[in-house]
C-alpha cells in the first residue's frame, strides 16, 4: 500500500516552512542584524547592509536552490532514472572549463566587466554545451541515449581540460578555480539576483506547465506518443529549459553539488512521482536546503565563509542515507 | 468506412530491406484480429505503422475514412490505444494514477469514474493502492490494459482501435486466458477493434476472429483460424513440421509440433 | 589658541585611534604592523600569517573568496586591500556601504615593494613610518650587489601529491631570481612546468630554490635531489640547494629583501 500525504497540504506546509526559514536566515549571518532594522530609525547604513547584501543573498539561495533541484527532477523524469543529475549532460563542466580560462589565461576588460567575468564565462560556457545538447537533441531517433554519452564526453573532455588549466596555474589561479568548483553565493547582490532570476523564473514556470507531459513520458516513449504527447519537441523543450536553469544557476553560485540529485529523489519519495506536485515540491525543498547550507556557510566560520557546496552534501549525504535505509526496511519487511 | 481502418498498399522501407510490402488490410469494430507470422515478418513494425508512430513509406492508412496523418494528437489519443509489451516504470506509481494516465486526452471530471469502471472490469480492483512497481508481470500487464482501455471508454464502453503487442508472452496459462478471454468479451460489446499481434498460434485460433499471417513485410494470408491455420499454409511459411487438429472442445483448429 | 592648536594636532592620532582597518593581502598586513599600526588592524585574510600577531586576529577568508557581510561585521573604517584580491565584489560591496576601501599594487619587482609601502602609509595617515621604512627597505636592497652573477638557479614548486614544477619566465620566482642578479636556469617557457628529466639535466642549475613547504611536502631534503634529472646536474653533484620561506621570496613584501639577499649569498658562495 503506497501510503501518502495529500499534496496539496504538503506544498502547502513547504510554503510556510520556506517562509519561516527565509525571515530565520534573513536574521543570521556574519552581522548582527535582524529585518527590525527595517523600521528602526536609527541606523541607515545598516538597513543598507540588511538590504543590499543580506536580504538578496537569502533570495539568491532560495531561487538557486529551487533551480537546481528542479533541474535534477527534470532530468530524472526525463531519463526516467533515479540516478540522473542536472549535471549529467556536461553544462556545469562546461562552465568550468570556461571559468577556469577566465582565471588562468586572462584577457584585458574594462575595469566594471571585470567584476562579472567569471559569471558571464561561466554562463557563456554553459550556454556552448546547451547549444550542443539543443542540436542533437532535434535529431533522429534514441537521442535521449545519445545526448547522455555526449555529455559523458564532455564531462570527461572538460575536466581533462580544466585539470591542464590546473596544472599550468599558479597557487593563487588553483585555489580560485577550486573553491568555485565548491559553490558559493558570495556573488549576491540585486543586480545579480535579478539577471538570474530572470532566466530562472521563466523557465521554472514553462517546466510546471509540461507537467502532465513529463507524468506521460514515465509510461515510455513511444505509449506517451500514442497518449497524444509530441515526445521529441517536449524532450527538447524540458532539455534547454532544464539547461537555462543549470546556467544560470551554476554562473552565479560555482558548482554547488548534490541538490539536483537528492532533493527530487527525497520529494519523489514522500509525495509521489506525479510531477504537478513533485515539481513544485523540488523547487520548496531546494530552496530550503540551499538557504539552511548557505547560512550555515556564512555564519559557522564567520567572518570567513565556507563554500557552500561542501555544505550540502554534508547536510543531505547522511539524511539520504538514512532515507534509502529506512524505505529498504519497508519494503523488505 | 465510418469505422474501420484501413490499410491501403502499405509500404514500409526505411532502409535497404522493406519491412512492410504492400499490406492491405481492414480492422472493424467486433472483431478480434490476431497478427501471426514468423520472426522479422514485421509484425510488430505492422503494429507501428498501423497506431500511426511510424509513418508509412508507400500507400495510406485511414481512420473512419480520414487519413491517419490529418488525426491530431490528441483525437487520435482517444480512438486508438496501444499495449505494448513490457512496461516498466522507473518511479513508484500507485496503480490508479497510472491508470488514469490513459485519460490524458479527455476531460478531467470523469476520470475518477472510468477509472473505477475498468479496474473492475480487468480485474484490477484487487490491486487498488498498490505500487506499480511491485507487483508481479501479469499484474503489471492487467493494470496496462486497463489504462489502454480507458483511454477508449465512453460511456461505459471501450470504442475505437485497441493494439496489443504480444500481451501473453510473459505471462502465465491463468492470465493469457484471462487477457484473451477479457478481449474477446470486450469485443463483443461491438465498439471495440481488436489487433493482437500472438505468437502462439493456438492462443491465436481459440480467441481471434480472423487471423492475418505475415511473411518477410508481405500479407500472405487472412482469413478464419480454419481457413489460415492449416499444416500446408503453415508448413510453407513457417518452415516447422507441424500437425493441425481439431481442438476437442471448440470448433477451432489447434496446431501441434512434431519433435 | 594654545589649547586649539594641541587639539587640532592631535586631531590625527585621535581620529587614527578610532580607526578600524580591515588588511587584505599578506604583503599589506606585514607592512601595516611595521608601520605601527598593529592596534588598529581589527580582520585580516588568510594569507595573512606575518608576523605572528596577525594570526591573532579574525580571519575574513582567502582573499579571493571574500564576502561582504563577514568583513563589514568587523565594523571597519578602512579596507586595504591588496590588488590580487580584485576584481572582487564583495570589496564593491563593501565600498558602497561607505567603507573606503584602498587598493595596494601587487606586482613582482622589486620597487613593488615601494608603491606598497607608500600606499598603505598613505592610506593610513602614516606618512613619516612610511618614508623611514622605505629609507630601511633601501638600504637592504642596496646591499644587494649590482653585479650580475652568471649562477643559474632552478626554483621547484612542489605541493602534495601533484608533481615538482619548474618556473619559468614571467612567474615571481624567476622576478626574484633576477632580482638577485642571477638566472633562471629555466628557460624559454612561462609560468609552470613539470618537471623532465632530460629538461632539468640540459638546464644545468648550479643552484636549486625550494620553499620550506615544498621541502615539507617532499618529505625533506634528501628527497629534493630524488626530484627527475636534479642528481645529474652540477647543483646535484654538490647538493647546493637553498630553503626559503615562500611568502618571503615570492610575496614582494618586507621581507623580500632579505630573502633575496640570502639568495645571493648563497650563489656567491657556490663552489
Amino acid at each position: 500500500m503506497i501510503r501518502r500525504p495529500l499534496p496539496q497540504r504538503a506544498l502547502l506546509a513547504m510554503i510556510l516552512a520556506l517562509l519561516v526559514l527565509s525571515l530565520v536566515a534573513a536574521n543570521l549571518g556574519a552581522m548582527r542584524l535582524s529585518i527590525a532594522v527595517l523600521w528602526q530609525a536609527q541606523d541607515e547604513a545598516l538597513r543598507h547592509i540588511w538590504l543590499n547584501i543580506r536580504l538578496p543573498r537569502v533570495l539568491l539561495a532560495t531561487l538557486v536552490g529551487g533551480a537546481l533541484a528542479l533541474s535534477g527532477c527534470v532530468m530524472q523524469g526525463l531519463f526516467r532514472n533515479p540516478l540522473a543529475d542536472p549535471g549529467l549532460l556536461g553544462i556545469s563542466s562546461g562552465a568550468a572549463l570556461a571559468v577556469g580560462f577566465s582565471v588562468v589565461l586572462p584577457i584585458a576588460l574594462p575595469a566594471v566587466l571585470a567584476l562579472y567575468v567569471p559569471m558571464l564565462a561561466a554562463f557563456v560556457g554553459s550556454l556552448a554545451v546547451t547549444l550542443v545538447i539543443f542540436f542533437l537533441s532535434r535529431q533522429g531517433n534514441n537521442s535521449l541515449s545519445r545526448l547522455l554519452l555526449v555529455g559523458i564526453a564532455i564531462n570527461a573532455l572538460c575536466g581533462a581540460a580544466v585539470g591542464v588549466l590546473s596544472w599550468i596555474s599558479n597557487d593563487a589561479q588553483l585555489r580560485q578555480l577550486s573553491l568555485w568548483g565548491m559553490g558559493s553565493l558570495g556573488q549576491a547582490q540585486w543586480s545579480t539576483l535579478l539577471a538570474t532570476a530572470s532566466f530562472i523564473l521563466p523557465a521554472s514556470l514553462a517546466i510546471a506547465f509540461l507537467s502532465r507531459r513529463l507524468n506521460l513520458l514515465q509510461l515510455g516513449d513511444e505509449e506517451a506518443h500514442y497518449l497524444g504527447v509530441d515526445v521529441k519537441k517536449t524532450q527538447w523543450q524540458l532539455l534547454i529549459l532544464s539547461a537555462l536553469l543549470v546556467a544560470a544557476a551554476v554562473a552565479v553560485s560555482g558548482v554547488i553539488g548534490f541538490v539536483g540529485l537528492v532533493v527530487p529523489h527525497l520529494v519523489r519519495m514522500w509525495l509521489g512521482a506525479d510531477h504537478r506536485w513533485l515539481i513544485p515540491g523540488s523547487v520548496l525543498a531546494g530552496a530550503m536546503l540551499l538557504l539552511v547550507a548557505d547560512t550555515l556557510a556564512r555564519t559557522l566560520v564567520a567572518p570567513a565563509e565556507m563554500p557552500v557546496g561542501l555544505l550540502t552534501s554534508l547536510l543531505g549525504g547522511p539524511w539520504f542515507l538514512a532515507m534509502i535505509f529506512r524505505t529498504r526496511r519497508e519494503t523488505d519487511g | 468506412m465510418a469505422n474501420l481502418l484501413q490499410a491501403k498498399n502499405v509500404t514500409f522501407r526505411p532502409g535497404e530491406r522493406k519491412l512492410l510490402d504492400d499490406i492491405n488490410l481492414t480492422l472493424a469494430a467486433g472483431e478480434v484480429v490476431a497478427l501471426i507470422g514468423p520472426n522479422g515478418a514485421g509484425k510488430s513494425t505492422l503494429l507501428r505503422v498501423l497506431t500511426g508512430f511510424q509513418p508509412p513509406d508507400g500507400g495510406e492508412i485511414t481512420l473512419a475514412g480520414r487519413p491517419l496523418t490529418s488525426w491530431s494528437g490528441d483525437a487520435l489519443s482517444r480512438k486508438r490505444a496501444v499495449m505494448r509489451q513490457r512496461s516498466g516504470m522507473a518511479f513508484s506509481w500507485a496503480v490508479e494514477d497510472v491508470i488514469a494516465m490513459g485519460r490524458a486526452p479527455w476531460p478531467e471530471k470523469e476520470t475518477k469514474s472510468v477509472v473505477q469502471e475498468v479496474m473492475a472490469l480487468t480485474g484490477c480492483d484487487t490491486l487498488a493502492g498498490r505500487d506499480f512497481c511491485q507487483l508481479s508481470g501479469g499484474e503489471q500487464q492487467r493494470v496496462q490494459l486497463a489504462r489502454a482501455l480507458a483511454q477508449l471508454w465512453l460511456d461505459g464502453q471501450p470504442h475505437g482501435w485497441l493494439f496489443l503487442d504480444e500481451p501473453t508472452s510473459a505471462l502465465d496459462l491463468y492470465h493469457q486466458q484471462h487477457i484473451l478471454r477479457l478481449l474477446r468479451r470486450l469485443s463483443l460489446m461491438g465498439t471495440l477493434s481488436v489487433c493482437v499481434v500472438l505468437h502462439d498460434l493456438n492462443l491465436a485460433a481459440l480467441w481471434a476472429d480472423r487471423i492475418v499471417l505475415l511473411h518477410e513485410g508481405k500479407l500472405v494470408a487472412n482469413g478464419t483460424p480454419q481457413q489460415v491455420l492449416n499444416e500446408s499454409t503453415l508448413q510453407h511459411w513457417y518452415q516447422a513440421d507441424l500437425r493441425v487438429f481439431n481442438h476437442p472442445e471448440h470448433p477451432v483448429p489447434q496446431v501441434w509440433l512434431q519433435q | 589658541m594654545k589649547r586649539w592648536l594641541i587639539a587640532l594636532l592631535a586631531m590625527p592620532v585621535i581620529a587614527a585611534a578610532n580607526e578600524r582597518v580591515v588588511v587584505i593581502g599578506g604583503d599589506v598586513t606585514e607592512i601595516a604592523f611595521a608601520l605601527g599600526s598593529g592596534d588598529q588592524l581589527v580582520a585580516r585574510d588568510s594569507t595573512s600569517l606575518h608576523p605572528e600577531a596577525a594570526t591573532k586576529l579574525p580571519d575574513v577568508g582567502y582573499l579571493r573568496q571574500l564576502n561582504a557581510e563577514g568583513i563589514l561585521a568587523m565594523r571597519p573604517t578602512l579596507v586595504l586591500a591588496s590588488a590580487q584580491a580584485k576584481p572582487s565584489l564583495a570589496l564593491e560591496q563593501v565600498a558602497s556601504s561607505n567603507v573606503k576601501v584602498v587598493t595596494i599594487p601587487a606586482s613582482n619587482s622589486l620597487d613593488a615593494i615601494d608603491e606598497k609601502i607608500d600606499a598603505v602609509a598613505q592610506a593610513m595617515g602614516k606618512t613619516a613610518q612610511g618614508d623611514a621604512l622605505r629609507k630601511q627597505v633601501h638600504s637592504k636592497l642596496a646591499s644587494i650587489p649590482e653585479k650580475p652573477l652568471p649562477v643559474k638557479v632552478l626554483f621547484i614548486m612542489s605541493h602534495g601529491g601533484m608533481t615538482a614544477m619548474a618556473a619559468g619566465q614571467e612567474t615571481a620566482a624567476d622576478a626574484a631570481i633576477h632580482a638577485a642578479g642571477l638566472q633562471n636556469a629555466m628557460q624559454g617557457f612561462k609560468r609552470y612546468q613539470p618537471m623532465s628529466q632530460e629538461g632539468v639535466i640540459a638546464s644545468q642549475p648550479q643552484l636549486v630554490l625550494v620553499t620550506a613547504d615544498g621541502v615539507k611536502t617532499l618529505g625533506g631534503e634528501d628527497n629534493v635531489w630524488k626530484l627527475p634529472g636534479l642528481a645529474q646536474t652540477p647543483a646535484g653533484k654538490s647538493r647546493q640547494l637553498l630553503v626559503v620561506d615562500d611568502m618571503a621570496l615570492l610575496g614582494f613584501g618586507l621581507q623580500t629583501p632579505d630573502a633575496i639577499l640570502a639568495l645571493r649569498k648563497k650563489a656567491e658562495q657556490l663552489p
